[in-house]
Formats: C-alpha cells, structure tokens, sequence
C-alpha cells in the first residue's frame, strides 16, 4: 500500500529549547528479506521453506477497523510505514525538532508465537543487526533497543551481550509470553542488562490476549479492537507488581525498565494498594524488603503516549501531580502508528510547563546515561 | 443515613444449607471433603493462601440504616466444575438467606451463577418476589459481563429494581476456569490481592463497550471490594478509545464514562489506598465522580469503618459517601 499525503507544515521548533527524547518510534525494515543478509545459508534456508511471521496480535481476532499506522508514513516507493529512515527524519524528527529516538522494532514481536526456539534467537539477531547497520548507523538521532526472545533467557542474555558496546544501542527490548517480569526465568536477561548497563524497555507486543500463553487483560476475552485497548494498560500494571511482589530489584538494584505504550495514569492506584497492603501485612509478600512505591520510584519510567484525554485543568492537574510521578515518565509520541500523540501539540499544550524538562530530555538522560544525546550539539 | 452495601454474612457449615435442597442433592453434597471444605471458601475472599481459618460473618453496624450482605461463600461458586450443582448450591443459600438473614436494616443479596443466566433470571425473579433481598451478587463468569448471554440476568434484575453487585470470590486468577488476572501467571496470593481491581475495570469496560446500559437503561451495577481509586484513570480511557473507535462500536451512542457515572457505583473498601498522597482530593474533583463511592464496610474483612471515612474523607464527604448507597439500595426493604 502506497499513499502519499502532504508532509505536516514544517514547524519552526517547538518554543523550548530542550532536546526531545522521543522515546517510542517504531522502523520497519522493508520486508522480511532484507534481515536475510544477517542470517546464517541454514537460516535463510528454513526461513524460505517456513516463511516468518512478523506479527503477533491475531489479526483475525482484533482486527484494527481502518489501519494501524498512519497513512503518511508510507514510504512512495512502497513497503510498511515507517520502514524509511529518511521519511522518519523528514515527516517526523526534523519536523518536530525530536534530538533522539528511541527505536523498537516490531517485526522481532511475531516470535512470541513461534515454536521453534532458535529460530526466534536467530532471527531476532538478525533484525537487531539490521536496525544497527539501517538505522543507527543511518543518523546518530536514532538510538536502538535490541530485541530479545523470552523463549530462551540464556540466549537472550547472550545477545545482549554481544551488543553491550554497540554504539547507538541504549536499551534491551524485553518480549514477554505467559510469564510475568518478576518471574526468576527472566534473571540471566536481566543480568546481563545491568552488567551491560542498559535498561529493559517492555512495549506490548500484539500478542497480549490473543493466545492461551500470552498475557491478557484480566477476567475474558474482550470483544473488539478498541475494548481490548482499553483494558490492555493491566498487562503493564500487573508486570509492574510483579516485578516489585517478585523481588527482581532486590536480586538487580541497578535494574532499570522503561515501560513503553502502557499508560501511566493507573500507577497511583496501583503503587498505593501495594504499599497498603504490605504494610497491613509485609509476611505476604517476603520478597519484598521496602515500600513497594520506592522500589517503583528508583527503578521504572513509563511513557506518556497514549496520553489520557483529560477535559478540565482539575484533572489534568491530577494525571502528573502523583507523588514522584515527575521523575518518572517520559515523553513518547508511538510514530508512526495510528494514535501517535503529536509532539509539539503535547509537549506544549498538555504536559505542564514545570514538567516539561524533565520529560522532553532530563528524566531520559537518567534512565539511559548522558549518551543518548550523543546527536546534541 | 447509612449505607453500607458491602458486609459480609457466612455458614458456619455447609451443611445449613442442605434442608433447602432434595434429598438427592444433600446426599451429593454431603461429601467429607465438601463440607470440609468451607475453610477454604471464607478464606479465598482474603485471596489468601494460607487456609484454616473459621467462616466469618459480620452483625451489621448499629448505626448503619440499610445493610447489603453479601454471602460470600456462595460467590465461590465461578471456581465450580459442575454448574450444574453450582446453581443447586446457591439456590439453597439464597433459601437460607432468605429465612436467616433478612431483617428491618439487612437484605442479603440474591446470588445467581455466570453458568445459567435463564436459571438465574428464574431465581432473580422468584426471589425479588417473596421481597427481603437487596441485590442480586452474580459471581464472575469468563465471559466478560458486556455479552449478551448475561442479558436475561440485567432483564431480570431491571425488572425487579435490584443492582448487580460484582464482587470477587477470591479464584479469580486462581483457580481453572474462573475469570484470570491481567498479565499472566501470577505468583503469589499477594499479587492476586492487588490486582483484584482490574476485574472491575474489564468488566467496567465490557459493559460500556457491549452497550448493557442502552439495552438496560435502568440497570444498577455495583462493584463491591475492588477499591476505587483506579476509577478516573479508567474513565479517561474508555472514553478516548471510544472517541478513537466509536464507528466500531455503532451501539454505545454515548461517551462510555456518562453510562458510568449514571448506572455504575463502586464501595469505599480499600478506603485508605484512595485517600493515601491525597487522591480523593485530587481525582474525585467533581460531585459525578463522588456520587459514584458508596461506603462498604466489607467487614469482617480488614473492613472500613464510617469514623474511617470521616477521619480520611473529612465531615462532608464522609456524609455524601456514607449516604451514596440511597441510590444504590432504595428498595431494600423489609419483609413482612
């Protein structure tokens, strides 16, 4: 599908002068194909004979009632939207004045339904090389979360390693099946993120509610595309507690995760209820040695798109005035998918002007390093 | 005036219940492990793991006007293989509660089963007759609530004046079959305990999503023990993917959250988790959102009292939320 709309009118940067993170763009590579250089002959060779399924959400479940991405970011020459890293910067970065991008790929998503183990670890290699040459090696605003596969942590771990110097690589993009992030299974992963000292990114994959070993919204099946959506936030939240509940910052106190595209507007709820009932009774949940809401304040940043349509100041007021919220989200647009939140009308219209520092750049440069801004004059 | 729609009532043995069913079904019943059992059922509403404690129920408070008792070992009827003795079971227990547990201040709730919404419709019906119940308690099934397979159930409760309480009964997430938790395998009973609130916020939004009040205009629902707090954040949400996905969903002709603030209440229990870094100040900013919070002592389980709402919410709100339930309870009443 090939459809040409008019770039957005240029703008001449936003009324700031601060970098924007963006810290939620999703590239394609133009087709399967073009990860087959970074495979192995035995490789290409079972992918050819198999075909690979790049997609996770069941299409013929939740289908999406017009198109997921947006129709100006496909490419004039065809393939996926967003799978040019020029247009990106074009109708995207440039426009905007967006300093760095934080890259996660989706077609690595698809292997969350795979059964073949290492197939989905070769795979996933490849794609991570592929955004590595196409992408980051393409301008030095992009800036990449490798993939991994959460079928084999050892692998994982692996590839996360092989990565850890990667120039333009600043954070490891976690998939998930049916066990939740506290679980021990994730450990090697998480391992080698600290020692590699890169954050876990976590961005629903698709696969959320669509198969029996895939994580969902709570009590049944939702009906249609935009029900699911609203409900697909508790997949965030319950791996937000989990982790806590689970222990994983005890084992990992250097441990950072990003959590992409989930929402932010529920974690007061949820920190509250943690911490009031371990307090009411800490010998419930041993793994858990401090406030459950300090672990979440040092250890997690959630991203701000979707960002919840608030009607009145009183409300807005609400959604960032939690306690340690203002250190804890970052700006996030999702281009080039359908809801992308438009940076400029956002940052300047929505987030409040005391936050707007901390989450165009400063809350970034504490999660991934003063590095990130590497393209910032 | 007090309510308080969420208390909590108990058997102290199965075997109560069993003069209200043939001979056949108490043979069935009368089984070691079953009756045995009931240990379990008291103690799944705490989502614990720990079992052995006795069955509990709470006098209602003295200075509570009406009192909505939810008998929650009935509830734990959506962890149930056969549905089939599933709607025996509480069928009983509606007939125990109906000898045992109306009062001038108290109406148990009708509890009905996911498994057989024409066999419920039936009971809501036959049961809101003889007058003395509140509510009809209707355990979650895995269908989420918005389906139209519940419809004869919100037909029946319309007609009969009487909300939906959803409550949990404590296998949700746990048991197979009952209704899961967000995510997905979950560790601990701890866990479960905290993520009990999403159960409202799917069912919330099926209900908005599958059109339930433009089916049922009149049809009160009301989401006991799940906190509160999470209420807003959910509203901002279902309504910016209905304006987003409205053209899908042709049958919801209103923005999601006026369906909410009309037909849905939700009681205070977990209080303190609502109140803590100032919440209700902060988003119960307007008279809709603070018309929606009924007070449920949910005792006796680690339950609220009305001096909690007034040393958390202060004097006013206190009132407002201690009187919510008038809207919720009007036609609990006394039999004569």
């Amino acid at each position: 599908m090939t459809t040409q709309l008019a770039a957005p009118a240029p703008v001449t940067g936003p009324e700031t002068t601060y970098p924007i993170v963006d810290c939620d763009i999703h590239p394609m590579a133009p087709s399967t194909a073009d990860f087959y250089p970074y495979l192995s002959s035995a490789w290409r060779q079972h992918f050819d004979e198999r075909g690979i399924r790049t997609y996770a959400r069941a299409r013929d479940r939740y289908n999406h009632p017009a198109d997921t991405q947006r129709l100006d970011a496909y490419p004039e020459d065809g393939g996926p939207a967003g799978s040019d890293p020029a247009m990106t910067i074009a109708r995207h970065l440039d426009p905007f004045g967006i300093s760095v991008a934080l890259l996660l790929p989706q077609q690595p998503y698809g292997v969350t339904s795979w059964g073949d183990i290492d197939a989905a670890s070769a795979f996933i290699s490849a794609t991570n090389d592929f955004f590595v040459e196409k992408w980051v090696g393409y301008d030095e605003r992009y800036s990449l979360a490798v993939t991994v596969s959460p079928h084999d942590p050892a692998a994982a771990a692996a590839e996360i390693r092989r990565h850890a110097n990667t120039p333009g690589v600043i954070a490891v993009q976690l998939l998930l099946m049916d066990r939740m992030m506290g679980d021990t299974w994730y450990d090697p992963i998480y391992e080698a993120a600290c020692e590699a000292g890169l954050p876990i990114a976590m961005h629903q994959s698709g696969a959320e509610g669509c198969f029996t070993y895939s994580q969902g919204p709570a009590v049944g099946v939702p009906r249609s595309y935009g029900e699911r959506h609203v409900v697909l936030t508790q997949v965030g939240a319950a791996n937000v507690a989990d982790m806590v509940v689970g222990g994983a910052f005890e084992r990992f106190p250097e441990l950072k995760v990003v959590m992409v595209e989930w929402g932010f507007s529920w974690l007061p709820s949820l920190s509250n209820r943690l911490d009031l009932f371990w307090q009411r009774d800490p010998s419930a949940a041993l793994r858990i040695k401090k406030l459950p809401s300090e672990y979440i304040q040092k250890h997690f940043t959630f991203t701000t798109q979707p960002l919840d349509e608030v009607e009145t100041q009183a409300d807005r007021k609400a959604l960032f005035s939690a306690s340690g919220m203002s250190d804890m989200l970052l700006f996030s647009s999702d281009y080039p998918h359908y809801d992308t939140d438009d940076p400029r009308f956002v940052l300047q219209n929505k987030i409040p002007e005391e936050l707007r520092a901390a989450l165009c750049y400063q809350n970034a440069v504490g999660v991934f390093g003063p590095e990130i801004l590497r393209a910032v004059a | 005036m007090i309510f308080d729609a969420d208390r909590h009532v108990a058997v102290q043995s199965y075997s109560e219940i069993f003069p209200f069913m043939e001979h056949s079904w108490q043979k069935h019943f009368e089984r070691k492990e079953f009756v045995g059992s009931i240990a379990e059922s008291s103690n799944h509403i705490r989502v614990s793991s720990r079992f052995g404690a006795a069955p509990e129920s709470a006098p209602a408070l003295a200075e509570a006007d009406h009192t909505l008792l939810v008998p929650h070992q009935a509830l734990t009827i959506n962890g149930w293989a056969d549905n089939v003795a599933a709607a025996v079971f509480v069928e009983a227990f509606n007939s125990f509660a109906a000898e045992n547990w109306v009062s001038a201040k108290t109406a148990p709730a009708i509890v009905v089963s996911a498994a057989d919404p024409e066999w419920s419709a039936r009971e809501i019906t036959r049961r809101a007759g003889d007058g003395g119940f509140g509510a009809v308690a209707l355990p979650l099934g895995a269908t989420l609530a918005g389906s139209k397979y519940y419809d004869p159930i919100y037909e029946a409760a319309s007609n009969a004046g009487l909300p939906i309480v959803f409550h949990f009964s404590g296998v949700e997430g746990f048991y197979a079959g009952a209704p899961g938790l967000g995510g997905g395998v979950h560790q601990s009973a701890f866990s479960r305990l905290v993520l009990l609130p999403q159960l409202a916020e799917s069912t919330i939004t099926s209900l908005a999503f599958e059109g339930v009040f433009e089916r049922f205009p009149q049809l009160r629902v009301v989401f006991s023990g799940f906190g509160f707090s999470w209420l807003p954040s959910l509203l901002w949400r279902l309504d910016r993917e209905w304006r987003t996905f409205r053209h899908d969903v042709p049958w919801v002709k209103r923005v999601p959250s006026e369906y909410v603030l009309e037909n849905v209440w939700i009681t205070t229990w977990p209080l303190q988790e609502a109140t803590m870094d100032d919440d209700w100040h902060r988003l119960f900013s307007t008279d809709a959102l603070r018309s929606r919070i009924v007070f449920g002592s949910h005792a006796p389980f680690d339950g609220d009292a009305p001096a909690d709402l007034v040393e958390q919410l202060g004097e006013t709100d206190a009132a407002l939320v201690l009187g919510n339930g008038a809207a919720l309870l009007p036609f609990v009443s006394v039999r004569a």
